[in-house]
């Protein structure tokens, strides 16, 4: 025994221990609204628990009552610790399952607290570890001035978990999988205790190692069957926590695909469970989805939903065209911001005055998925092999900070800024930077999450509710200069009673999916309110800016192919808006205002 | 002993104190780099794993540099902590402003994560000393103490600072806090030797200074958050 191995063992141990918080927080911001709180309360919570550990170590005894304290933590940690991700998993299913039946917040609370329980145990448990190690540093070398060099290799370890787990574990391994295999590292910990170092008498009694040897098959079992699991999990996440849909064989696996940045998930949802909103949508969009249109199909960044390839035609139609519209001519030269699934691209590309689109994307993975994967390339229709099209993979925001180029029209199109690294891509600071970037009488357009709509039940006019993210773009946007904001949103219209007969007539003629004749008196009675969802749920809101205050230019309407847009929906997408004018709500890189604190569970 | 129970529990606000300091520095810097270059989560990460590793390399030298008196030694590093943590959203800024490479930007902010860093580290080992002189088997309820402020700052930083006060403000109340702590070693002068008792009050008249700098810019933290972002902004 040497202090070699109380050195390496310190490392490993704190190794571990970080991994584990780290996966904690990682796991559970999926599932939170805001990420930064989610983050600081779950590494807030360990380190106490961590302090209460420490403090609370009994260090009594000898050197081998020191190992044979470390063993039972060890022990422990590394059972919770492997588990932790299927536990917040299951955690997840227990709160979908309790809000069905009652409407309280007791499923959130449930989580939070089965959470909690476990960030607790597992900090508590870590924070052993460091007062038996430097009781057992200062046993070994004779020395008790230990604490010093085991607060190091405390430190060195840690270093180690922060820079291998973003770096490393994250873009080659799924979560499951890395606590895994941080458990059978720690277990290896525990082993060599159990084995050469303690002596024979001071062993707990053998089935405590058998329990150990257990353990680590069933880890090791479990990190080489880890797709599978994790399939089941992401099965039953995605398809709404149904047991018999998740383990049925049949149902289509979740695709997923990790890259440095996100996790893409590509889902295909049962055509029988959306095919009432698919009969309807064909009332909206003139698209063909014959037998080879990859219907269903949703895309996940972090489980944050970018698109369904059935509605997709009417958000990028939106968000394409309405510009040009406005502006009055087709931009020459066009800068995409993000969109590396080329459907806003495949939208651009229709117009032959276009003579260049330069898309900038930060995931090569994207890109890559954009051009190989079946139904990405029957969505966006090859758009990238276009000659016009230049691809650049770059950070958006160092692009337009430090392109020198100008441009007739940028388009931004970025994840929702439910953290603050995208916020980021929210801030002043990048909107002057993209003001800079346009040309004299050019516009850029974004597509704005966090935009809400209002309804008003009397005269059936739209309103932008002023609760939701208006107020901060508004200010946001005219600080970096911007002169004209014009918000606008997909307001698609009800269907009226005739248009309502030939729907019902065509659900129970469908060939593909007939309905029966109950179902079909079910739909009819709530029709009216089941369009009016359907409808709401396709409101998305854009703003267009302008640099200048420009003179009305006439408006035309483009001549290109179109499913969606028609001069009718055109008058409807422009909704009433209140201008709160607040210095305050500016999103900064200096003073985020995105995302709004306010937290919940998705 | 009344004269030497005093200086423990003071010693305590310290470690308190300095735990909260040194995280709010490390995730403002982090904040920073994500804000100024591109690729998030690799300068995240390599902004922690620095933090981490030189706080490691730090408590070891400061086994080393024990000839000194503990509490003097503390002074020192506290004044630097509170100049380089406290303005390092100023100095952030102003690097960029005259950045002459991405290269010359990107090292001179990696240096000053690694200098807070090796600074942190000096902390928790010379308080150990201290507080062990006086008071021995306190290792884990110092332990315990600097957890505590670590979360606490965790949380603070995001409920309160980074929501409600941003970046730069967050980084010069910090550095003010970090300052105030003169106060606290002032209280407890008494166990600095004779010897370098001169040294003592010159540091913690410079920690003063440092201090009402602070105050001083946080008074006119608005014009001043104003023209950084102004000098940011003309760069592109």
């Amino acid at each position: 025994m040497n202090m070699l191995f109380v050195y390496s063992v310190t490392f490993i141990l704190a190794f571990c221990s970080l991994i584990y918080e780290l996966l904690l927080a990682q796991t559970v911001s999926y599932f939170l609204e805001s990420k930064p709180v989610c983050y600081s309360v779950i590494l807030g919570l360990y380190l106490a628990a961590l302090g209460f550990g420490a403090l609370s170590a009994s260090t009594r005894g000898q050197e081998q009552d020191q190992w044979k304290r470390l063993l039972r933590v060890e022990w422990q940690l590394s059972f919770w610790g492997g588990m932790a991700v299927a536990v917040i998993y299951t955690a997840h299913f227990l709160y979908a399952l309790v809000s069905v039946f009652v409407a309280t917040p007791l499923g959130a609370v449930l989580f939070i607290m089965l959470t909690a329980a476990l960030v607790i145990g597992i900090g508590y448990l870590s924070g052993w570890e460091i007062p038996l190690l430097i009781k057992i540093g200062g046993f070994v070398s004779g020395n008790p001035k230990i604490t010093n060099r085991i607060l190091a290799m405390d430190y060195f370890g840690s270093l180690a978990a922060g820079m291998i787990f973003p770096l490393v574990l994250m873009a080659h391994l799924d979560l499951l999988a890395i606590g895994f295999m941080t458990a059978l590292l720690n277990l290896l910990i525990a082993g060599m205790i159990y084995c050469p170092v303690l002596k024979k008498a001071d062993r707990p009694p053998a089935p405590y190692g058998i329990a150990v040897v257990l353990l680590a098959v069933v880890y090791a079992l479990g990190f080489t069957c880890e797709r599978d699991i994790q399939q089941f999990f992401l099965k039953m996440y995605y398809y709404g926590y149904d047991l018999p849909t998740a383990l049925n064989a049949r149902t289509p696996p979740v695709e997923r695909l990790l890259s440095p940045y996100q996790k893409i998930d590509i889902v295909r949802y049962a055509d029988e469970d959306y095919r009432f909103e698919s009969e309807l949508y064909s009332f909206y969009s003139r698209r063909k989805r014959g037998a080879d249109f990859p219907r269903q199909y949703k895309l996940f960044l972090n489980y944050q939903n970018q698109f369904n390839s059935d509605y997709e035609d009417a958000y990028h139609e939106y968000f394409a065209h309405i510009p040009v519209i406005l502006n009055g001519r087709v931009p020459e030269d066009i800068l995409v911001l993000g969109a590396g699934d080329g459907l806003l691209v495949r939208e651009l590309r229709k117009y032959p005055q276009v003579k260049k689109i330069t898309l900038v994307e930060l995931d090569r993975k994207m890109i890559e998925l954009a051009n190989e994967h079946p139904v990405f390339q029957r969505l966006n229709e090859g758009a990238f092999h276009d000659p016009r099209v230049e691809i650049v993979i770059a950070d958006a925001f160092s692009y337009v900070r430090d392109s020198p180029k100008t441009y007739d029209a940028i388009y931004i199109d970025f994840p929702s800024h439910s953290n603050y690294d995208l916020s980021k891509l929210y801030s002043y600071e990048f909107y002057t930077f993209v003001n800079k970037r346009l040309k004299k009488d050019a516009y850029a357009v974004l597509d704005a999450p966090g935009m809400f709509f209002a309804v008003d039940a009397r005269n059936s006019e739209v309103w932008i509710d002023s609760r939701g993210d208006w107020p901060v773009y508004y200010n946001t946007l005219s600080a970096a200069g911007f002169k004209t904001m014009t918000p606008y949103f997909i307001g698609l219209e009800e269907l009226d009673s005739q248009t309502r007969n030939i729907l019902l007539d065509r659900l129970t003629q469908a060939t593909v999916f007939p309905y029966r004749r109950d179902e079909k008196n079910r739909i009819a009675e709530n029709l009216p309110d089941l369009i009016s969802s359907f409808v709401r749920a396709r409101m998305i809101g854009f703003i267009m800016m302008e640099k200048e205050a420009g003179e009305a230019r006439e408006r035309f309407f483009p001549d290109i192919d179109l499913n969606v847009l028609n001069p009718e929906r055109l008058k409807r997408a422009f909704p009433k808006y209140n201008i709160i004018k607040d210095k305050a709500r500016i999103n900064s890189i200096m003073r985020p205002t995105l995302p709004r604190t306010n937290s919940f569970i998705w | 002993m009344p004269n030497k129970v005093r200086p423990v529990y003071v010693l305590y606000v310290a470690v308190f104190v300095l735990a909260f300091c040194s995280l709010v520095y490390e995730l403002l810097l982090a904040q920073a780099l994500a804000a100024f270059l591109e690729n998030t989560v690799l300068r995240y990460s390599v902004t922690i794993g620095l933090y981490m590793f030189f706080l490691g390399m730090g408590s070891l030298l400061a086994e080393r540099r024990l000839s000194r008196h503990p509490l003097v030694t503390l002074c020192g590093v506290e004044i630097l902590l509170t100049v380089l943590g406290g303005f390092s959203m100023v100095i952030v800024y102003g690097l960029y402003a005259v950045e002459v490479s991405r290269f010359i930007f990107s090292g001179g902010v990696h240096l000053l994560i690694i200098w807070i860093g090796l600074l942190s580290g000096f902390e928790l080992p010379l308080l150990i000393v201290m507080i062990g002189a006086l008071k021995p088997d306190a290792e884990n309820r110092v332990l315990a103490i600097n957890y505590a402020g670590a979360f606490f700052a965790s949380q603070v930083f995001a409920f309160v600072f980074f929501p409600l006060m941003g970046l730069l403000t967050t980084s010069l109340t910090t550095g003010f806090l970090n300052a105030c702590m003169g106060v606290l070693f002032w209280a407890c002068g008494d166990i600095v030797p004779e010897e370098s008792r001169r040294r003592f009050q010159g540091m913690i008249g410079l920690l003063a200074v440092f201090g009402i700098a602070l105050l001083l810019c946080l008074c006119f933290s608005r014009p001043l958050a104003h023209a950084l972002s102004l000098l940011y902004l003309n760069k592109g």
